[in-house]
């Protein structure tokens, strides 16, 4: 079950994506998957930190959105205080770093099996071409400057 | 004569009684633990992910906050007095705040991504940068004025724990493994006692040992009974990695009765939660287990135990009852 606040997410778009189908772009044209249980390390941390810090703020205004997917506990009393747990740590790393973009909370399996080979990664609609881009961290510097001309224009 | 016989009947008595070397070990039927101070809630957004703990004599505690990046002070009720400190390289800044200690009026704070140790004062006013040449991976303070620290150390290297002073000057070194021979191999948790001995438990070795000042090894313990560790084998930039698969002892620390504290790794039915109690001449006296896991075990100079709860967001305090 795909469960996310406070936005909604086009799950079909993914859908369409995987299956090599043309898609629409979203209201978000930059999704930031962030596995939250792995990427408290400090080497899976810099990359994430250099991409986001890197985003202009006209970019992370409207267009990014960050989503956390976090595992849910085995035990089912103990959910929403996992949850809790997980929008306090994420609100207040946030913060710490000043990050513009909003971020939504998922325990489902669907953007976890998107974040098999890494902590974080970067999903980029990239609408002229119809097509959704994947992007892993770190991130070539040439390749950032595709994304952000994509996510300028 | 009536008297003497008394005396040298209560001198035997109190020899029998006193705890000492070829003493029967002591009996610790149970441990329990009694909360008696929470610091930071899910919503209070005062913590985010706590790594490093100190607390002086009056209950004032400081704690390294790795995800905010600063180094916090907190009354004995738990109140926010102090912040310091952001996400940078720069004077007083973190990057990758892992531990602290404190030693007299001065708190030395370590950043596993910069050589050397921050030092601040209890107000956490900045002093200045003690410079290391390379990062460090463990602090434990020792007695006033005196600290054990130990570096990150590449494979292939001995493994070195350095005293030093309260400026930065090393007074004394020594090995504590000859050659590292796997990734992560040096990486220990110390606690010192009032003699100058350090007490190492290794993080992924089954292994946790006494030595003296000077290196010497008083006695070793282990879970297992072997030294053996299983390792996988990692391929990169042409070059074979060793990394171990099993984390053994988390922290280790000290109580006022004359107990080691060893906080158990993932292999122990309570991951992260089993704690090993032994006396001094490494006799495993008993086992207690924390409400919930933690990363670190910290006791004051009041005896009270801190560790960790809410994945970090708080800090328990918890008085350790004996039985």
């Amino acid at each position: 079950m795909l469960r996310t606040r406070p936005f909604f997410v086009p799950v079909l778009i993914l859908c369409a994506a995987e299956s090599g189908l043309a898609a629409a772009a979203p209201r978000y044209q930059c999704w930031i998957l962030i596995d939250f249980d792995a990427v408290f390390c400090a080497p899976c941390l810099e990359p994430l930190i250099a991409f986001c810090r890197a985003l202009p703020a006209a970019a992370q205004d409207g267009r990014v959105l960050g989503i956390v997917v976090y595992r849910a506990p085995a035990s089912p009393g103990e959910e929403g205080r996992r949850r809790k747990i997980v929008e306090a740590k994420w609100d207040g790393f946030h913060k710490a770093h000043g990050f513009r973009f909003p971020a939504v909370l998922d325990d489902g399996p669907v953007f976890r099996r998107w974040l098999d080979k890494g902590a974080a990664k970067v999903l980029f609609f990239d609408g002229p071409a119809r097509a959704i881009r994947e992007f892993d961290l770190p991130l070539r510097p040439d390749r950032f400057d595709e994304m952000l001309s994509l996510l300028l224009n | 004569m009536i008297k003497a016989k008394i005396a040298g009947f209560l001198a035997g008595l109190i020899v029998l009684a006193w705890p000492g070397r070829g003493s029967a070990p002591e009996v610790i039927r149970s441990v329990a633990l009694e909360e008696v101070l929470s610091v930071g809630t899910l919503d209070d957004g005062a913590l985010v992910q706590w790594t490093g703990i100190a607390a002086d004599p009056s209950g004032r505690i400081y704690v390294l906050d790795a995800l905010d990046y600063a180094l916090k002070k907190f009354d004995s009720r738990g109140r926010l007095l102090l912040k310091t400190g952001r996400q940078g390289q720069g004077p007083g800044e973190f990057s990758a705040p892992r531990a602290l200690a404190l030693n007299g009026d001065r708190i030395y704070a370590l950043d596993q991504s910069r050589p050397g140790l921050l030092v601040f004062d209890t107000e956490l006013r900045y002093q200045g940068t003690i410079y290391a040449p390379r990062p460090l991976s463990m602090i434990a303070s020792v007695s006033p004025g005196r600290l054990a620290v130990a570096g990150i150390t590449l494979v292939g290297q001995p493994a070195r724990i350095f005293f030093i002073d309260r400026e930065g000057r090393v007074l004394s070194e020594f090995n504590y493994l000859d050659k590292v021979e796997f990734y992560l191999a040096d990486s220990i948790n110390t606690a010192a006692d009032a003699g100058g001995n350090l007490y190492l438990a290794y993080g992924y070795q089954d292994r946790i040992e006494k030595r003296d000042g000077r290196g010497r090894i008083l006695w070793t313990w282990s879970l297992s009974g072997s030294a053996a560790v299983e390792t996988d084998t990692y391929r990169a930039g042409g070059r074979e990695i060793l990394i171990p698969k099993k984390l053994f002892y988390k922290d280790a620390a000290l109580d006022r009765q004359g107990h080691l504290l060893v906080l158990c790794g993932g292999q122990t039915r309570h991951p992260s939660r089993d704690v090993y109690v032994f006396d001094l001449s490494g006799t495993r006296l008993a086992m207690f287990t924390l409400p919930e896991p933690s990363h670190c075990l910290f006791v004051d100079d009041n005896g009270f135990l801190y560790a960790r709860a809410n994945e970090g967001l708080t800090v328990k305090k918890y008085r350790i009852v004996y039985r």
